[in-house]
């Protein structure tokens, strides 16, 4: 569970804070899909999430971020890495090691944990990724989504109950971007509570429970997805679903829908019906 | 004009990685080239942007060899807006980055001040004209080499992913962007995955799969080939999915819509063209 | 060590300490005996290995590079001292060369990574060596893409003469530290992100289990190299093996 109460912070070379007066509450198991303009603060408030702000940027914090009961002021981020992991962008720029079994072992042997202890965190985690035919590959000779797989599998072999993803598929091709989201969502029903910042909203938009936007730092709304996406604060700040839009522009014409679809499945069921 | 004579290209010898790539780009005219990774879409930008020459085949531009021409400098014809802006990337503010190429290209200071002023207008991105790019973000380095080909204006501009990890806003100034350019007869080549950007651009597509050509076509009728589509690891754009999900079971079509508005036209019964079973 | 193929032979499935220390054994005694009798006999080992690890193939391709090189020294010496002393010369180069490709062409660079935690050598350290191989190919590509984007922009890398060429190279070089220094932040963050630094030593994934073969190569190999030294030393050689241009 993460709470945040009042968080503010400031990056030290800033004139403005980059995320302020947030107030947050996520419960174990939600799958919140944060959306924003680049600069709304999403990126930072990932990096509040496991500590990496304040410890690693440094800056300006004020209120707090409360992870599974944990103070993240005062737990470094070795501690706070056994509750979240996060996920970054760029999948090559996250891998350490030259094999995938050492970057798969990278968080493990961190912790000095017993070599048995490894080897069975990399295999429990290689079945759930599917990556088990990677082991002994060099991590430069993978393909992006496979890059982005054991980036995961390596933060998942610390066996974290949160998972933070910022812009995952942003450098990946579609057909990755679809496993990344399917892992991702098997990940969500094993219990994993997973927060993902994106752009690519309709990825995620009919599997996330939650959706929040922000603006310049703020939240600007929260709340169920279906009441977000197509909400004028979404279209303020330019969120693009198409089938939102669709939906929208029906209404215009007369054509009104029950409610905004999220998926091609629901639109076909809500289309069908309503063209009876 | 660029033309592409059965191009082939092996970086080893002995795997090709294009195979018979013909084509033809002519002015005004906005293309967008997709394609699995591992399709040779990234060789072809290199090609095409006159950066390597093809083992086998020619690429010529206006009946220049592109590789030669590039080679030689000067005012180039063809410039590559690359994936990674911190490639390229190394003034002290965006302003200078920008005056720099121009000046490479041949251009005088007073007139590099000028077009460097239009393109950061039109670009929106004026605020960042004296800032550190390398402070900027992502989106915004993106806009600044974006900035910088356009104020070399070159004939014909090739852009490897423009959208990757934009979002909505600065994927709409560059739909705009792109289009004022080609109004001015400028061609622009695009290579992408992004189905979605490719239907609202109505473009020519282009996909390449194993190094080959397999479909060249406009939008409408390229995207509403899931085949073909599936074939290169690319989804149909939503609209057009949900439509043929719509249709009866068994209808062949040609075209589906690939826009919005057109999906919207075609559910209220106004009539988008289709193809004969509808 | 670079090339990601790495045969599979008796010889590469030594552990890398065995390597080492047989490739180290093999340039102190290069280094040692001056007989160009014995030295040629310490070479015979060393083919004799490389047969056993099948890279005679490459090792003769590698040594193309070395080709006039060798030559050189050759001349060089035998002109400002001796024949004899040229020829010795050359056979120690070249028994010095061997010896470093056995290793380099025998060994992964995990394998090396392996041998440092093993020394218990900082973590830091071994992290930085790690990473600095894992990402020289990774900045290859970049310095390719580099490369590229600034020439498709206008940049011309064909400058006039040494300051041109000079020009050319901070093109390449003020972006290529940038995204050196982005990546490392990167890397950093991820590497926090993961828990590096909760201890100060870190357990392994890998186990570095000294075998029967290797202890019995290094005592064989070192009993018959004590033998030559015993040779150069004490025993010397009968005249007829004994190359004597005097």
């Amino acid at each position: 569970m993460i709470i945040t109460r009042e968080l503010t912070f400031t990056y030290i070379y800033a004139s403005q804070p980059a995320i302020r007066n947030v107030n947050l509450e996520i419960e174990d198991g939600e799958f919140v899909l944060c959306l924003g303009a680049t600069g709304s603060g999403k990126t930072t408030l990932c990096r509040c999430f496991n500590g990496l702000i304040p410890h690693f940027h440094k800056g300006k914090l004020e209120g707090c971020v409360k992870v599974n009961g944990l103070d993240t002021r005062f737990h470094p981020v070795y501690r706070l890495a056994l509750n979240v992991g996060l996920v970054f962008q760029n999948p090559e720029e996250q891998l350490v090691a030259l094999t995938v079994e050492k970057e798969l072992a990278f968080g493990p042997e961190n912790l000095a944990m017993e070599r048995n202890e490894i080897i069975r965190r990399i295999k429990e985690v290689s079945d759930i990724l599917g990556i088990g035919h990677l082991a002994g590959r060099r991590t430069f000779f993978l393909s992006g989504g496979e890059q982005q797989k054991v980036a995961i599998g390596s933060i998942l072999a610390l066996d974290p109950s949160i998972l933070v993803l910022d812009e995952p598929t942003a450098n990946l091709d579609p057909h990755s971007a679809e496993k990344l989201v399917e892992i991702v969502k098997k990940l969500n029903k094993d219990g994993v509570t997973v927060i993902v910042t994106e752009h690519r909203v309709d990825l995620f938009a009919k599997h996330a429970t939650r959706a929040i936007l922000m603006e310049k730092g703020h939240i600007l709304m929260d709340g169920k997805p279906r009441d977000v996406l197509p909400s004028e604060e979404a279209r303020r700040i330019g969120v693009t679903v198409k089938l939102i839009e669709l939906y929208r522009k029906l209404s215009e014409a007369g054509l009104s829908l029950p409610y905004p679809p999220l998926s091609v499945d629901e639109a076909c069921k809500l289309l069908e019906e309503a063209l009876k | 004009m660029i033309r592409l004579e059965d191009v082939w290209h092996s970086y080893d010898g002995i795997t090709y990685v294009l195979r018979g790539v013909s084509l033809e780009v002519g002015a005004g005219e906005l293309v967008c080239i997709m394609g699995s990774n591992g399709s040779g879409k990234t060789t072809l930008v290199r090609i095409m942007g006159g950066l390597l020459k093809p083992t086998k085949g020619k690429a010529v531009i206006d009946n220049v060899d592109a590789y030669q021409y590039v080679k030689e400098g000067g005012s180039p014809k063809v410039g590559v807006v690359f994936h990674n802006p911190n490639h390229q990337i190394f003034s002290e503010t965006v302003e200078k980055e920008i005056i720099f190429s121009l000046k490479a290209v041949g251009v005088g200071l007073r007139e590099a001040e000028k077009r460097m002023k239009e393109t950061l207008r039109r670009l929106g991105i004026e605020d960042l004209r004296i800032r550190n790019p390398l402070t900027l973000s992502e989106g915004e380095k993106r806009l600044v080499t974006l900035a910088t080909m356009m104020a070399i204006n070159p004939e014909i501009i090739i852009m490897d992913e423009p959208t990757a990890g934009q979002d909505w806003l600065n994927k709409r100034v560059i739909n705009e962007v792109i289009k004022e350019m080609i109004s001015v007869g400028r061609s622009i080549i695009i290579v992408t995955h992004d189905v979605e950007f490719c239907a609202e651009l109505d473009a020519r597509v282009i996909i390449l799969h194993d190094g080959r050509i397999i479909i060249d076509g406009e939008a409408g009728k390229v995207l509403s080939n899931f085949e073909v589509l599936e074939k290169a690891g690319l989804r149909p754009p939503i609209v057009a999915e949900l439509i043929s999900r719509l249709m009866v079971k068994g209808t062949k079509w040609e075209y589906l819509p690939v826009k919005v508005d057109d999906a919207v036209s075609l559910i209220l019964g106004k009539g988008v063209k289709l193809a004969e079973n509808v | 060590m670079f090339d990601y193929n790495l045969k599979v032979s008796v010889v590469h499935s030594f552990d890398p300490r065995t390597k080492i220390y047989l490739s180290g054994a093999f340039v102190v005694i290069t280094l040692l005996i001056d007989n160009p009798t014995l030295l040629s006999v310490v070479c015979i080992f060393l083919l004799f290995f490389m047969w056993g690890a099948c890279i005679l193939s490459d090792v003769f391709r590698a040594f193309r590079g070395f080709i006039y090189f060798i030559i050189l020294i050759f001349l060089v010496d035998a002109v400002l001292f001796s024949l004899k002393f040229a020829l010795t010369m050359i056979i120690k180069f070249i028994g010095i060369i061997f010896s470093f490709l056995l290793l380099l062409m025998t060994t992964s660079p995990d394998e090396l990574l392996q041998v440092m935690e093993r020394l218990r050598l900082p973590m830091e350290t071994v992290m930085a060596f790690s990473i600095a191989l894992r990402y020289t190919p990774t900045m290859i590509r970049e310095a390719e893409l580099i490369f590229d984007a600034q020439r498709s922009r206008g940049i011309s890398f064909q400058g006039k003469g040494i300051i041109g060429k000079l020009k050319g190279y901070i093109y390449l070089l003020v972006p290529l530290i940038a995204i050196s220094t982005r990546k490392a932040m990167s890397m950093a963050e991820s590497m926090e992100a993961r828990g590096f630094g909760a201890k100060n030593k870190r357990t392994s994934l890998n186990e570095l289990k000294m075998k029967k073969r290797d202890y019995t190569i290094i005592i064989t190999t070192t009993l018959m190299l004590a033998v030559i030294l015993l040779f150069e030393f004490y025993l010397g050689l009968p005249p007829w093996a004994t190359l004597n241009f005097n």
